[in-house]
């Protein structure tokens, strides 16, 4: 606690001298020795690495047996100790914490096997043998965001790897746009289990990650549009089959979204779900032209900005006029492009980025929700 | 289901599978024959995915580029290889093309990897590859030793 602020404050009449006092007080008890800590975290950080580089040195000399031996026995210890732990519903996080060491120990210990061995393969391969192996596990166990961000992570690295690997072959299309489509599954099963399960908070992340991974496919392909054609070109059929089967996946999660969480949030997040969707089609005809691109880029913004105020998300509103005014400002250099070649167009395009900005910052002040509970977040 | 089960049959699933895929890997590494191929290295470390050599292999008889989307076949009696061939239909030693028959690493120690990737680079010796050929294809590095070149016109990296 800063005794600076707390001086700033009583000063500016928020806190009386009393109340000052009564923080201070109940810091002297409650706060935590940050130094004492940070030495003793630096003594075990020295000692970790000390130990990493003992064990790096002598790589070679420990056999194969034991070193893959003790990487498993770590396993088995993380495993029993979250089988001892299975219900601390009063520490949340320190479950968490054991089940994120215990997917990390089982992903690097794909590495280890193949380093000992002296095998390769595609790195979609372990990546998906995790997802089955740990996946069930992380979706009954996980508590928070650390977990879901990881099974959020391996997903989405497994299915693109996956994708760019088996480009040619039988059943492209299907092979390239089903598996890539997978991590939308997240943002309707987030919203059909966030009220029916106790662990409401690590649904609500995989719900947002699931709609982050539809917004930002449709954001990435609608700024693709801006400067590709799709309907032209070798492959243009398995593009439009693609789009098509990713727009029908955005509009299933949309629906299911729809009808789990009747909800302002819920019909908020359906509706920016099913626009992803409807911007994802009209790619296909539309791409090609660098102002139509940044319109259906915009457009979606904007659809994200106005849901964002019925389903009062403060942040996601902030954000999405940000996301306008600066795709507004990269459009004006796209049209302009000897904006910066002369001293007029520098200052110009000086001018212009201001006033973009201040606008951007007036509106996501004026009409952004207020703050709000956390659970209110899509 | 119960759910106490449940949970623990999902905590023994990850140390089960994990452990199947450590005996699989383990039992296959022992399978297959023995043979020798002359490589020619470069990049020796990454410091993000560990110490390791890596290196083309350069077929007896093969040339570079030829048959790129198909298996090859060995010919020779273990570990000397006569030539390699674009495979046929009939082939006692095939090399998977979808295992990446051109190029591959060798897992080392930080210090040995350094000594090998110069050894690799220098012109008067060959470093020369013996590996595992499993019958799935699979080509598994087991070591790399090195001999003088034989005096003849640098070879074209």
């Amino acid at each position: 606690m800063s005794e600076r602020k707390l001086r700033a404050w009583q000063a500016a009449g928020v806190i009386d001298a009393d109340t000052a006092q009564r923080i201070r007080a109940w810091e002297a008890d409650n706060g935590r020795p940050l130094v004492l800590w940070a030495v003793i975290g630096i003594a075990v950080l020295s000692i970790a690495l000390g130990l990493i580089s003992v064990v790096a040195a002598n790589w070679d000399d420990i056999p194969v047996l034991v070193r893959l031996g003790a990487h498993f026995a770590l396993l088995a210890a993380a495993a029993f100790a979250l089988w001892y732990l299975a219900h601390d519903a009063d520490r949340p996080w320190r479950e968490e914490a054991l089940l994120f060491v215990f997917g990390a120990l089982g992903l690097t210990f794909f590495g280890h096997l193949g380093q000992a061995y002296q095998t390769t393969s595609p790195l979609w391969q372990p990546l998906s043998a995790w997802l089955v192996l740990f996946g069930p596990l992380v979706l009954l166990r996980g508590q928070g965001a650390p977990t879901a961000l990881a099974l959020m992570g391996v997903l989405v690295v497994a299915v693109w790897n996956y994708a760019v690997w088996s480009r040619s072959g039988p059943m492209e299309v299907l092979r390239f746009a089903l598996p890539t489509a997978l991590p939308l599954v997240f943002a309707p099963l987030g919203a059909v289990l966030r009220y029916s399960s106790r662990r409401t908070w690590f649904w609500q992340r995989l719900e947002e990650l699931g709609f982050a991974y539809g917004l930002g496919g449709a954001s990435l392909l609608a700024i693709i549009a801006g400067f590709e054609r799709f309907s032209r070109g070798g492959d243009s059929p398995q593009m439009l089959q693609a789009i098509l089967l990713w727009a029908l996946a955005g509009l299933v999660a949309a629906a299911v979204t729809w009808r789990a969480r009747p909800d302002p949030s819920g019909r908020a997040a359906a509706t920016v779900l099913a626009g992803s969707a409807v911007i994802l089609l009209l790619t296909w005809p539309l791409s090609g032209n660098q102002v139509i691109g940044a319109l259906l880029f915009m457009a979606l913004w904007a659809l994200v900005g106005w849901m964002a105020l019925k389903g009062q998300w403060r942040g996601v509103f902030q954000l999405a006029v940000a996301v306008l005014a600066l795709r507004l400002i990269v459009l004006s250099f796209e049209l302009d492009d000897d904006l910066l070649t002369s001293g007029f167009g520098l200052i110009g395009a000086g001018l212009l980025i201001l006033a973009i900005a201040w606008g951007a910052r007036w509106v996501a002040r004026t009409y952004a929700p207020a703050k709000a509970m956390p659970e209110d977040a899509p | 289901m119960n759910r106490a089960l449940l949970h623990v049959a999902a905590l023994a699933l990850p140390l089960l599978g994990l452990g199947a895929s450590w005996l699989t890997t383990a039992r296959a590494s022992r399978q297959g024959t023995e043979w020798e191929v002359p490589v020619n290295g470069y990049d020796p470390r990454d410091f993000l995915q560990g110490h390791y050599v890596m290196f083309r292999y350069d077929w007896p008889g093969l040339e570079r580029g030829s048959g790129q989307a198909q298996d090859l076949c060995l010919e020779g009696r273990a570990p000397r290889i006569e030539r390699v061939q674009p495979a046929a239909a009939a082939c006692r030693y095939r090399i998977a093309v979808a295992t990446g028959p051109w190029g591959g690493r060798l897992y080392a120690s930080q210090d040995s990897a350094l000594r090998m990737q110069q050894q690799l680079v220098d012109p008067k010796q060959q470093g020369v590859l013996r590996f595992r050929l499993r019958p799935d294809g699979r080509i598994v590095p087991l070591g790399l030793t090195f001999r003088p070149r034989p005096a003849e016109p640098a070879v074209t990296r």
